[in-house]
């Protein structure tokens, strides 16, 4: 899931509506045990060890985190991480250009027909529905019916959705609205990555959902949509794509060829 | 509009509101700002008695009563055209639009007859000097191609050079697009494109003086369906000669040209779709909205901003004032707002402002006073809003709805009229307020003038009512059109249904709240 834009989003995972800041998200991977991410020990262990005689880091840290007794704890490199993450900013897409700054050429015909069909409920796409605002997510989850396995949970025993964190049988396979800023450069899609394409998704949400779990949302249903409306809706997805953020050098690898 | 059959049932009733009725005309009218409809006539079904051109005057009567010329339209023979002229010379606001191999011969059997209104010359496919017919008051047709017609200078060589010497008028502007050949074949493939070239071709006419018409009032051509009758579109693509399950067609294109609207862009109508907008009264803004999510107001007081999202005028004065909202949807939809009743009529312009910093604008004109009833269907068609004061058993008056809606729609509900006096019946509406004390207001139901006893206000925001007396000679009346008009400015067409048993029901418009 990309990270940009997070620093507005209220909902940071795929499957967790307790988790509110990304302090706290930056600190799931550390210690996740299922599934196990970067194995981290409660205290951190031999990585805050690390960080004390990393050339970079062992004054950084200091510096930065001044007036505490120990500048290196996970608290610290959690806070370090969110304000890492909240610099990821994209406002550079075609599509801002096009509709916040008033530059009609910035978006193709396409394009232009994409938006329509994505905004538009009745006799459109309707995906604004759940990727809505300024950065195409709700910061809400939701059953997109994608599984409807047998059994009381529907949906796949490790990936259930906020089902994991509620236990509430109505959350069985809801899971986080994305952004789709930048989105046609991060296939695979889905929660799970079981859409390897744009086309792929289009074809899950024209078919009003690949399944008819029954907590499915209700917004999903079978809409009609041309090969014409397909492209439209594919350029205008593109259309989101910020190539100034992608060639930030700020968030290109700090050390480039190292092992 | 496609052809006229004469031997047809009427098609002025029901759930589909049909090719000819009242209610289609006065969407061509008001909704697409058409000013006439060109009616294709079979000559072979005018053989006989007089009973078929009874029955077209009737609907020609309905066109022209909403405003629209009308354009007869047939191939030959002389025999025909001179009976059909006999008949309706004396009717002002008709045109004979003749087409054959002979068009003096046509020319010449209309003109024997007395009638001498305008004649539209078809079959014309390339308008040259020696095309002209030396008689008066002729508008000649061309039918160009759009293969041949892709820039102003190929309309000018076409036609365009004669628009200064003679009225012409550019006829079958349709696409074709569910067949294989011309003119499909020729198009580019990309909708856009095709869209600038229809538009180009009719900003060409309007700038030359050129009339036109533009394919056909009917589903798959301009409009979806004769029950919603939204526009067609281009933008889901087609393959020429190919079934489409959304059917392609110009009908966009047309529309937001006729009124001046941008592609994708806002546009506002008042209550009846007209574009008009009255102070003080409702109107509807549709297009890029984006409110944070579908918002309907609630209160007597209409808030300036709902879903983070206002909606400003701007009056012929260049003095804004912030609206008060009623209903916005998230993405493209609509918002639902009430002019400010302080506006100066004249050009104004609507802009929506959203919290995220951005903004839509669109042009409109304010007038005082621009009636719209509402419907039971939310969409200005259909079984009007109204309340009868019926008589119970013990002689008691109540207030009884003129509609109903349930789960198999909605439909009028006949009003009983008394045998002995008048039946009240209070219409609701939006757009009456503002009329001036002295306005000329009349209420038409069938066609027959009805009294108006009252006019004003509603206690809704925005919302007006005018109360008319159904007099107990139309008691057997039945279901039939209504029309109300101010100051000669007129409604929507609405159905009321008198002393009658409903007619079949229409399911309601879903998902659009508080539209008229």
């Amino acid at each position: 899931m990309s990270l940009v834009n997070d620093a507005y989003r209220s909902v940071l995972t795929w499957s967790n509506p307790a988790v509110h800041s990304l302090e706290e998200q930056a600190r799931i991977p550390m210690f996740s045990k299922t599934p196990l991410e970067l194995g981290l020990s409660q205290d951190g262990g031999r990585f805050i060890q690390t960080l004390r005689v990393d050339p970079f880091y062992r004054i950084q840290f200091p510096a930065v985190f001044s007036g505490t007794k120990d500048p290196f704890t996970i608290r610290n490199v959690a806070k370090a991480i969110a304000a890492f993450e909240r610099t990821i900013i994209s406002i550079g897409a075609p599509y801002d250009r096009y509709r916040y700054q008033g530059d009609e050429s910035a978006l193709s015909d396409s394009a232009q027909r994409g938006e329509l069909l994505f905004f538009t409920d009745e006799g459109g796409a309707g995906c604004f529905r759940c990727h809505s605002g300024i950065d195409f997510a709700d910061d809400s989850f939701h059953n997109t019916g994608l599984y409807d396995l047998p059994g009381l949970v529907s949906y796949p025993p490790e990936s259930p959705g906020i089902f994991e964190n509620t236990r509430r049988m109505a959350d069985v396979g809801r899971f986080k609205t994305p952004t789709l800023r930048n989105i046609a450069l991060t296939a695979p899609y889905m929660h799970d990555g079981s859409a390897g394409t744009l086309e792929a998704v289009l074809d899950h949400y024209a078919a009003g959902g690949r399944t008819g779990n029954p907590h499915k949302d209700q917004r999903l249903r079978p809409r009609v949509l041309t090969d014409q409306n397909r492209k439209d809706l594919i350029a205008f997805l593109t259309s989101l794509t910020d190539d100034e953020l992608i060639h930030d050098p700020r968030f290109a690898d700090p050390w480039p060829g190292y092992k | 509009m496609p052809a006229f059959d004469p031997q047809a049932a009427p098609a002025d009733a029901g759930p589909s509101f049909g090719p000819y009725s009242a209610t289609t005309f006065s969407t061509i009218r008001q909704r697409w700002n058409m000013n006439a409809v060109r009616i294709p006539l079979s000559a072979a079904s005018f053989l006989g008695d007089d009973a078929a051109f009874h029955k077209l005057g009737g609907i020609m009567r309905n066109a022209n009563r909403l405003e629209l010329l009308v354009i007869l339209a047939a191939r030959e023979p002389p025999e025909f055209w001179a009976r059909c002229a006999a008949y309706f010379k004396t009717w002002p606001n008709v045109m004979f639009d003749v087409s054959g191999e002979q068009p003096r011969e046509l020319v010449k059997a209309i003109r024997d007859t007395g009638a001498n209104q305008p004649i539209l010359v078809g079959g014309i496919d390339r308008l040259t000097a020696d095309s002209l017919l030396d008689a008066p008051n002729i508008i000649y047709e061309v039918n160009p191609k759009y293969s041949t017609t892709r820039t102003d200078r190929d309309r000018y060589e076409h036609f365009g050079f004669l628009a200064s010497q003679v009225p012409v008028l550019v006829n079958e502007g349709d696409l074709h697009l569910d067949q294989k050949a011309e003119p499909c074949a020729s198009l580019p493939s990309d909708p856009s494109e095709v869209e600038r070239l229809v538009k180009a071709n009719l900003l060409y006419f309007d700038a030359l003086g050129i009339s036109w018409t533009a394919s056909v009032f009917e589903p798959g051509e301009l409009i979806t369906d004769y029950r919603k009758q939204d526009a067609t579109s281009l933008e889901n693509g087609w393959t020429c000669g190919t079934p489409a399950a959304l059917r392609p067609g110009l009908g966009t294109v047309v529309q937001l040209h006729l009124w001046g609207a941008e592609f994708r862009g806002l546009y506002a109508v008042n209550g009846a779709g007209g574009f008009r907008l009255p102070r003080g009264g409702v109107a509807i803004l549709y297009g890029p909205i984006f409110a944070d999510r579908d918002r309907q107001a609630s209160g007597k007081r209409p808030p300036e901003a709902l879903g983070k999202v206002s909606v400003e005028v701007t009056d012929a004065l260049g003095v804004s004032r912030p609206a008060g909202l009623l209903y916005a949807s998230a993405g493209w939809g609509q918002a639902n707002f009430i002019v400010p009743d302080g506006s100066a009529p004249g050009p104004a312009r609507v802009t929506v402002v959203r919290a995220d910093g951005s903004s839509t604008a669109a042009n409109t004109t304010i007038v005082d006073s621009a009636p719209s009833l509402w419907t039971a269907l939310r969409n200005g068609r259909g079984p009007v809003i109204g309340f009868a004061v019926q008589h119970g058993a013990d002689g008691k008056p109540s207030e009884v709805p003129t509609f109903r809606c349930d789960e198999a729609g909605c439909r009028t509900m006949p009003v009983v009229i008394a045998s002995d006096r008048p039946t009240s019946v209070r219409l609701m509406g939006t757009g009456f307020r503002n009329a001036g004390s002295g306005a000329d207001v009349r209420v038409e139901l069938a066609g027959i003038p009805i009294p108006v006893t009252g006019l004003g206000p509603a206690p809704d925001p925005g919302v007006d009512q005018v109360t008319i007396q159904i007099p107990s000679s139309l008691r057997s009346l039945g279901e039939a059109d209504l029309l109300c008009s101010v100051g000669g400015r007129l409604s929507n067409v609405v159905r009321i249904s008198v002393g009658s048993p409903p007619l079949p029901s229409e399911p309601p418009a879903s998902g659009i709240p508080a539209a008229p």
